[in-house]
C-alpha cells in the first residue's frame, strides 16, 4: 500500500488540464458576480469565456456554441431560472452529458433547487466560493467527462450493448468516479431490455453496500415487468431510509396508479411536491391525478403552479392551460377559465396545434356559459386554421376539435373525426379512455361505448386475419390482405408495421423486389410520421436496410 | 395545537442561519488569504487561527443541526459508492493549510482500488473535525488511513501528541458516548464525538452498524480515532 507524503501544492500539480482550449459560459444576472467568476476562470488559464445576463441570453448562446463548462446561477431575476435553462438546453439537445453544468445557488435556496425530476446539473456550488474550490471541482469534472466521451456517443446512438461494454472496461480500471459508470451500466441494461441481467447487477451491488440508486433500479425493473407489490416494497424501503429521495415518490405514485389506487398516488405526490415544489412535470402529474380523484382543490393548486412554472419552461404545453380552464369551468368559475384560455392564446400565438387546442377549449367554455355566438365565431376561426395546413395533428387535439364540432351541432362531422381516430389508433388505451370521457361529457356515454367497441373489433378482426396468414406461412395471402387494409387505414401504425413485417418475411424467402421495397419504405415513413418512437420501428427499419443492402433477387 | 413554532424550532432555524453566515465568512476569509499570500506572509498565522476557529464554530453548528434532526427523526444519510482514497485526500487537502502553518506533517495511506458505500459528506465532516482537533493537540505529525478489515471499512486518524485523556477513551462495543455526561468543568461537550458516533450508527448494512473507537498508542504513539463502517 502506497504512502503519499503530502506537501504544499502537490494536488494542484498532480493532474494538468488543458484549460486553454475549453469554452466556458458564465450565467448570472449580476455583472459584478460574472466578472468575479470570469476572473477566477482566467486565473486557471481559461481563455474562451462568454457571459450571459439572463436565461434567454444563456439559451441563445448555448444554442450556437458547444461549451465545455457552464456555470449558471439558479436565480436569474425575471424570466428563466437556472434549472429552466438546464432543462431547455438538455431537452433541445444543445447540451449533452459531456458538458459540465454547475448550478450556483445561495445556501437558503439549495433545498428548493435540488430534487428536479428529470434534469439534474452535474454539481452545485454554494455562493460565495473560494477560487480553490471552483478549480478543484472543475478539474474533477473535466477528468470525469473525459472518460465519458465514448459512452456519450454510444448513448446517443442508443447502442446500449456498447455502452455496457464500455462501462465494463472502465469499471475494471477502478476510476475515481466508479459509481457513475455503475449507474450508467445499470440504466443501460434496463434500456436494452435485459431485465434479468440488470436485476442481477443491482443485486450484486447491494451486497456491497446499501445504495439507494441500486434499490431504485431494482424497483424500476419490478415495475416494468409488472411486479407492482415488489416495486412498492422497494420504493417504500428507499423512502424509509432517506425521505428526501423524491424520485422514489414519483415511482411509487406510478405503482399506485397501475394498481388503481389513485388516492394513494395523489397522497405520495403531494408529499413529494412539499419536499421539492419546483418540478413542473411532477406538478402536472399531481394535477392530473387529483383531477381524476375529483379533489378539485389540490388539482387547482397544482395546475396553477404548472401554468406559473411553465411560463419560462420548455415543458410549457397548451394542455396546462386547457386543463386548468376545464377545472375552473367545472368549479363554476367560467370567467376565470376563459381568461386562462385567452392567456394561453397569447403564450402560444405562433403555434398552430396549440391554437386549435385552446380554441376548442374556448368553444366548450363559451357553450357552457351560453355564449353561442362567440363560440360560433371561434369555430369559424378553428375551421380556417385547420384548413390552412395538412400537417398531422396530435390525436388529443383532434379529439377536442371533434368535441367542439359536436357541441356546435355538427354531430356528423365530429363523429367522423372520432371514427377515424378509433380506427387508426385501436390499440391506444389512453385515447380510447379519452374518447369515452368526451362522449360522457356530451351525455352520449352508451353511444360512445358502442362506437368504440364496434370499430375496434372491426380493425382487430381484420388485422388478426393478416397476422394469422403470416403465421401459417401464407405470405402471399397476407400481402394481399394488408394491401387492402393499409389503403383503408393509412394512419394506423400497427397495421402499417404488420404490413412491413409481412413484406420483409416474404422478401427474405423469395428475394427482394423493387416494387415491394418501395411499399416497405412508404409504410415505414408513415409510421415515422405517426409515431417516431413506435417500439418496432427501429427493428423494422434495420431489416429494410439489410434487404436493400442485400441487393435485389439474390 | 398552536401553529406557533416552538423555541427549539426557532433555535434550529437560527443555527441554520448562523451556519450559513459562518460558511460565508470562511469562504470570504479563504479568498482574502489567497490574495494576501501574494503580498505579505506576516499575517498568515493570525489568519490561520481565524480559519481554525471559524471552522470549529461551523462544525459545532452542523453537529447541533444534525442532532436536532436526529431528535425529530429527520436525520438521513446519503449513501453512494465512493473512492475511499479520494475522500481521504480531499479531507487532507482541506486541512493542509492550517496544519502546514503549524509545521505539522500530514500523511495519507489508502489503496486507490478501495471503494465503499457511505455518506461522503458526513464522513468527510467527521474526519475534517478530527483533523482540526489534531492540529491543536499533535506534536508534528498526523496520519489518515483507511483499509478494509473483516468486511468493515476502517478509517484511522493517528497523531504523535500526548493522546486522548482517559475520560475520553472509548472502546468499540463499550459504553455509548450518549450516556457520558457533559463535562462543564473542562468545557468539553464531546459533541464532536457524539456526532461522529451518531453518524456512524446511521450507516447500516445488512443488520450491521457503524461505530467509533478512541484509543491511544498505534504507529505514532499519540491519539487514535477509529471509525468503522459496515
Amino acid at each position: 500500500m502506497a504512502i503519499t507524503q503530502i506537501n504544499p501544492n502537490s494536488f494542484q500539480a498532480s493532474i494538468a488540464v488543458d484549460w486553454k482550449n475549453k469554452q466556458a459560459l458564465v450565467v448570472d444576472d449580476f455583472y459584478s458576480f460574472r466578472s468575479n467568476v470570469k476572473e477566477m476562470l482566467r486565473s486557471f488559464g481559461l481563455m474562451h469565456i462568454d457571459e450571459a445576463g439572463s436565461g434567454d441570453d444563456a439559451i441563445a448562446k448555448i444554442a450556437q456554441k458547444k461549451y465545455h463548462v457552464i456555470l449558471c446561477d439558479y436565480n436569474l431575476g425575471d424570466g428563466k431560472d437556472g434549472q429552466q435553462v438546464l432543462e431547455e438546453a438538455r431537452y433541445q439537445g444543445y447540451v449533452d452529458h459531456s458538458t459540465i453544468y454547475i448550478m450556483i445557488t445561495a445556501e437558503n435556496t439549495i433545498n428548493m433547487v435540488m430534487g428536479a425530476l428529470e434534469y439534474e446539473p452535474d454539481d452545485y456550488l454554494i455562493k460565495p466560493f473560494p477560487k480553490g474550490v471552483l478549480e478543484r471541482k472543475l478539474r474533477d469534472w473535466v477528468l470525469k467527462k473525459e472518460d465519458l466521451k465514448g459512452i456519450e456517443k454510444a448513448l446517443k446512438e442508443e447502442d446500449y450493448g456498447k455502452v455496457v461494454a464500455l462501462c465494463d472496461a472502465l469499471i475494471d480500471g477502478n476510476p475515481k468516479n466508479l459509481a457513475q459508470f455503475l449507474k450508467i451500466k445499470g440504466e443501460s441494461l434496463i434500456k436494452k431490455g435485459d431485465y434479468p441481467g440488470a436485476a442481477a447487477f443491482y443485486e450484486k451491488l447491494l451486497t456491497m453496500g446499501n445504495l439507494p440508486w441500486a434499490l431504485l433500479g431494482l424497483g424500476k425493473i419490478r415495475f416494468i415487468i409488472g411486479e407492482y407489490d415488489g416495486a412498492e416494497a422497494i420504493f417504500n424501503n428507499i423512502i424509509g431510509q432517506n425521505e428526501k429521495i423524491v424520485t422514489a415518490y414519483d415511482w411509487l405514485a406510478k405503482v399506485y396508479e397501475k394498481k388503481g389506487d389513485l388516492a394513494a398516488a395523489q397522497e405520495i405526490l403531494q408529499r413529494a411536491v412539499s419536499i421539492s415544489p419546483k418540478a413542473i412535470l411532477r406538478q402536472k402529474t399531481l394535477g392530473d391525478i387529483a383531477y381524476r380523484n375529483m379533489d378539485l382543490t389540490v388539482a387547482e393548486k397544482s395546475l396553477r403552479e404548472v401554468v406559473k412554472q411553465g411560463k419560462n419552461s420548455v415543458f410549457k404545453r397548451p394542455s396546462d392551460y386547457t386543463s386548468l380552464a376545464k377545472l375552473l369551468t367545472d368549479k363554476d368559475n367560467q370567467e376565470e377559465g376563459l381568461k386562462v384560455l385567452q392567456d394561453a392564446g397569447r403564450e402560444f400565438s405562433d403555434n398552430r396545434e396549440a391554437r386549435l387546442q385552446i380554441s376548442a377549449a374556448e368553444i366548450v367554455a363559451l357553450k357552457k356559459m351560453k355564449r353561442g355566438t362567440e363560440a360560433q365565431k371561434i369555430m369559424e376561426k378553428v375551421l380556417k386554421i385547420s384548413s390552412q395546413s395538412s400537417e398531422r395533428l396530435l390525436t388529443d387535439t383532434e379529439l377536442e376539435l371533434a368535441k367542439a364540432l359536436i357541441l356546435m351541432g355538427d354531430e356528423n362531422g365530429g363523429n367522423a373525426v372520432i371514427k377515424r381516430l378509433i380506427q387508426n389508433n385501436h390499440e391506444d388505451q389512453a385515447l380510447m379512455a379519452g374518447v369515452q370521457a368526451v362522449f360522457k361529457e356530451l351525455n352520449m356515454e352508451d353511444k360512445g361505448q358502442e362506437m368504440i367497441a364496434a370499430l375496434r373489433d372491426e380493425v382487430i378482426v381484420i388485422n388478426n386475419q393478416g397476422v394469422k396468414f403470416v403465421r401459417e406461412g401464407n405470405l402471399r395471402g397476407a400481402l394481399e390482405l394488408f394491401d387492402k387494409i393499409t389503403e383503408q387505414l393509412p394512419d394506423n401504425k400497427v397495421i402499417n408495421a404488420n404490413a412491413v413485417h409481412a413484406l420483409i418475411l416474404y422478401m427474405k424467402q423469395r428475394g427482394s423486389e423493387p416494387e415491394l421495397l418501395k411499399k416497405v419504405k412508404e409504410y415505414l415513413e408513415r409510421i415515422q410520421g405517426i409515431d417516431p418512437s413506435y417500439k418496432d420501428l427501429k427493428i423494422l427499419a434495420n431489416n429494410y436496410v439489410e434487404l436493400v443492402r442485400g441487393g435485389i433477387r439474390t | 395545537m398552536s401553529d406557533n413554532p416552538g423555541f427549539i424550532d426557532i433555535l434550529a432555524s437560527t443555527l441554520h442561519d448562523t451556519k450559513n453566515s459562518l460558511g460565508l465568512l470562511f469562504n470570504t476569509l479563504t479568498n482574502v488569504i489567497e490574495r494576501c499570500q501574494k503580498r505579505d506572509d506576516s499575517l498568515s498565522r493570525e489568519f490561520n487561527l481565524l480559519q481554525y476557529e471559524i471552522k470549529r464554530l461551523n462544525h459545532n453548528m452542523i453537529r447541533l443541526l444534525a442532532l436536532y434532526k436526529a431528535e425529530r427523526s429527520q436525520f438521513t444519510v446519503n449513501i453512494d459508492y465512493h473512492s475511499v482514497s479520494e475522500c481521504i485526500e480531499d479531507v487532507a487537502m482541506q486541512s493542509e493549510p492550517i496544519l502546514c502553518s503549524k509545521g505539522i506533517e500530514i500523511e495519507t495511506d489508502c489503496s486507490g482500488t478501495l471503494f465503499w458505500a457511505f455518506d461522503r459528506g458526513l464522513i468527510c465532516e467527521i474526519l475534517d473535525n478530527v483533523l482540526n482537533n489534531a492540529s491543536r493537540y499533535t506534536k508534528d505529525k498526523v496520519r489518515v488511513s483507511a483499509r478494509e478489515e473483516d468486511n468493515y471499512l476502517i478509517f484511522r486518524v493517528e497523531d504523535n501528541g500526548p493522546g486522548y485523556p482517559d475520560s475520553m477513551i472509548l472502546s468499540s462495543g463499550g459504553s455509548s458516548l450518549r450516556k457520558k455526561a457533559i463535562d462543564f468543568r473542562t468545557g468539553s461537550t464531546t459533541l464532536g464525538l457524539y456526532f461522529a458516533e451518531l453518524s456512524a450508527e446511521y450507516h447500516v448494512n445488512k443488520g450491521r452498524k457503524g461505530s467509533i473507537c478512541i484509543t491511544n498508542g498505534g504507529n505514532l504513539g499519540g491519539g487514535i480515532f477509529k471509525l468503522s463502517l459496515p
